[in-house]
């Protein structure tokens, strides 16, 4: 009896003796989203570019419009990355009359994001770049005579998750060669503005 | 306190009379500046070359030769490096005094623009190929005229008509 008192005495000092176990720390909070699908629409005016002068000389100029559609998929805690893909149009009516310039664009590529904020701060920032391919084609009496090109642009976006809204600022460009015989450098991109509507997991 | 008095009594004060003679000076500088100047005018149609070239009323010799304009499917023409000419009929817009006709040109070296030796830039611009004063029943032939000799070449994007119609001051 008395030998069992002192194993039990030992066993208590023993476990007194321990230091207590470290807290452990809480897994750190990735407050930006899983991933992201955005649709957007975009005005913009034209990037420069020798063909565009030409047909300001011609009387043709005008606004570029936009529907996009991107998809990011967050890769580190604040980086996103994804496919994007967005149709352009265009249609320009002389001050003095004559045909209308038509332009048909279609671009795709991937985009690489740097994101801050989530539906806890309530504001999510997106400062993209971006980076694929397109093709354009341009006319006056049919919008014909395509061609590819590089497509590369950036973007500053502004959004809202809880609302499901935002709004970006960016620019795409489009560097095409000059349609027809005597059309000249051409750049279809555009600088913009956008009203986004986001969708977040 | 006097000048409101006068105001009310009807007479025009000192400083009245003063703005009303600056405002009838200003309006009599308004019409003489604006009769001396003042034309009204009329601009053709952007792409004229497509709607007059469309069918076999353009001519060209030499090295010159018709291509596609800005866009695949517009009309344009070049010439050079060898001796080419390029001729453009144009219809005559009636009812006004004069008529310039302008060629939306670039190139190298010198062409022959409505019968004057320019020199051509590389970016394209508007030059005066042709001015004609018209009376008013019946007007001067318009041409667009563009040529060049060896060593040259112009590319021809478009061609416009402007027209005036001097407004009468008498």
């Amino acid at each position: 009896m008395a030998v069992g008192l002192v194993l039990l005495d030992a066993r208590t000092a023993q476990a007194q003796a321990q230091p207590p176990a470290a807290p452990v720390a809480p897994a750190p909070v990735v407050e930006t989203p899983t991933s992201l699908a955005i649709l957007s629409l975009t005005a913009g005016v034209p990037l420069g570019s020798a063909e565009e002068r030409l047909l300001e000389l011609d009387g043709y100029s005008g606004a570029r419009y936009t529907f996009g559609f991107t998809y990011l998929r967050r890769a580190a805690d604040q980086l996103a990355i994804g496919p994007f893909v967005s149709y352009t149009t265009r249609s320009s009516s002389p001050e003095y009359g004559g045909p209308d310039l038509g332009e048909s664009t279609g671009m795709g590529g991937g985009q690489l994001a740097w994101m801050v904020g989530g539906r806890a701060s309530r504001y999510l920032l997106l400062v993209s770049a971006r980076a694929g391919a397109g093709y354009g084609a341009t006319g006056f009496h049919s919008v014909s005579d395509g061609h590819w090109g590089l497509a590369w642009g950036g973007e500053f976006a502004l959004l809202f998750p809880t609302a499901n809204f935002g709004a970006a600022l960016g620019f795409m460009s489009l560097q095409v060669p000059g349609p027809g015989a005597l059309g000249r450098d051409n750049n279809l991109g555009s600088a913009y503005g956008s009203l986004e509507l986001l969708f977040d997991g | 306190m006097a000048d409101r008095r006068r105001w009310l009594a009807g007479v025009p004060s000192t400083r009245h009379a003063a703005r009303r003679a600056l405002l009838c000076a200003l309006v009599v500088a308004m019409s003489i500046l604006a009769c001396d100047g003042a034309h009204d005018t009329n601009r053709s149609e952007s792409r004229l070359l497509d709607e007059v070239c469309g069918g076999s009323n353009c001519t060209v010799s030499g090295s010159a030769r018709r291509t596609t304009g800005p866009t695949g499917d517009s009309i344009g023409f070049k010439a050079g490096p060898d001796p080419g000419s390029i001729s453009i009929p144009l219809s005559t817009p009636t009812g006004y005094d004069q008529n310039i006709v302008e060629v939306l040109v670039s190139g190298h070296g010198n062409a022959q623009i409505g019968g004057v030796s320019l020199a051509l830039s590389t970016e394209p611009h508007w030059i005066e190929a042709q001015t004609a004063a018209q009376s008013s029943s019946s007007g001067s032939p318009l041409v667009a005229s563009v040529a060049v000799t060896q060593g040259n070449d112009v590319s021809l994007y478009d061609v416009r008509v402007i027209s005036y119609h001097t407004i009468n001051c008498d």
